[in-house]
């Protein structure tokens, strides 16, 4: 992939976390949401394998994923009806974005074990990223962790902010922000890394 | 008929069989969910309300609306002790601010739209600008609930 076209596509897979509020609670709601997701898809394509059917894959795996975020979005009302407000259709960008569909529907002909391992890497290097994204917003704009409850936010103070002077940190621009710089940060380091294994490799 | 045309046929009826399993499956989840959800707001609305002026309002029945916006928000009839005119609403809306979604929660009559505050946080008068929203987003949706809720055409 080029260099360019990884950043687009790195950026692209980060900003499904952006128009969740930058609460801890709503990460662990994304990630949750996009592990079984995840999960669901490679359930649905291991199916269809057994089927020996493949043409099919694409348009399968998407009307599943559509209904599968439905039927999640039904346990959310269950379990907090005001988190699914909050939330509302917002729910369903996580099934529509690059990172998903990066992952999910591509490589039908590598073996699905092989797959698996492989999916199962990046979603846990996605979630730890995500969690620590949602937490380091959280504690920095309200000096809180929150957590989702039946009623809505459970949160747990770490210390008194002072008004109104933090909690832009965790709004959507500063969000925007924060990922460009990571991304930016990632890619810089990734070129002092190649340029460092070059002049190492004329010198030996 | 050809082997692979059969293999074919019941792939598809699989498919869509399953298909239209997770369909109902859906449809069934939805209609279930439905009172939970409007008791939740309900219970998350009164919440709200009581912080505002315990035992002032008390939240009723849901009512059903005719529009698009009914996604992102919950209607109420609303009991007040006071001087307000009936019929009065309380509303609880799904308003995006520069911090992502918040829900919040109006009271509505024949006077005008008031903001009672925030729903599903500790402390639902904590300063809106913490959340993203500003005076003017306030106003706006103030007048936006005043000229949808009194429009008669739109409640069932």
């Amino acid at each position: 992939m080029k260099k360019s076209a990884f950043s687009i596509f790195l950026l692209g897979v980060l900003s499904i976390l952006i128009p969740f509020p930058g609460r801890f609670a709503y990460g662990i709601i994304v990630v949750l949401q996009l592990n079984l997701l995840c999960f669901f898809s490679l359930l649905v394509e291991f199916l269809i394998k057994k089927l020996k059917n493949q043409s099919l894959t694409s348009s399968m795996l998407l009307i599943f994923l559509v209904v599968f975020s439905a039927l999640l979005y039904q346990i959310m009302v269950l379990f907090s009806p005001i988190i699914a407000l909050t939330i509302s259709f917002t729910y369903y960008l996580v099934c529509f974005s690059s990172f998903l569909f990066g992952i999910i529907f591509t490589n039908y002909e590598i073996p699905f074990k092989k797959k698996t391992v492989e999916i199962l890497k990046r979603m846990i290097t996605f979630t730890l990223f995500a969690l620590l994204f949602f937490i380091f917003r959280d504690i920095a704009g309200y000096g809180t962790i929150t957590l989702p409850v039946h009623d809505g936010l459970k949160e747990i103070v770490l210390f008194e902010r002072s008004q109104n002077k933090t909690t832009f940190l965790a709004s959507i621009p500063a969000g925007i922000i924060f990922l460009a710089s990571i991304t930016a940060c990632y890619l810089f380091l990734k070129h002092l890394y190649i340029l460092i294994k070059r002049s190492k490799d004329a010198h030996s | 008929m050809k082997i692979e045309h059969k293999i074919i046929i019941r792939d598809t009826l699989i498919f869509c069989g399953s298909l239209l399993i997770l369909l109902i499956i859906v449809f069934y989840t939805t209609l279930f969910t439905r009172n939970t959800w409007k008791a939740g707001l309900k219970k998350q609305t009164q919440t709200v309300l009581d912080a505002a002026q315990k035992g002032n309002y008390i939240v009723g029945d849901f009512v059903q609306l005719k529009l698009p916006i009914s996604s992102a928000s919950a209607i109420y009839s609303l009991t007040i002790n006071d001087e307000f005119p009936s019929p009065s609403f309380a509303i609880i809306v799904r308003v995006t601010g520069f911090s992502g979604p918040v829900p919040m929660v109006f009271i509505s009559n024949s006077k005008g739209t008031f903001f009672k505050g925030i729903a599903g946080i500790a402390n639902p008068h904590e300063d809106i600008f913490n959340y993203g929203i500003t005076d003017s987003m306030i106003v706006f949706w103030r007048k936006k609930i005043s000229k949808l809720l009194y429009l008669k055409e739109i409640i069932e």
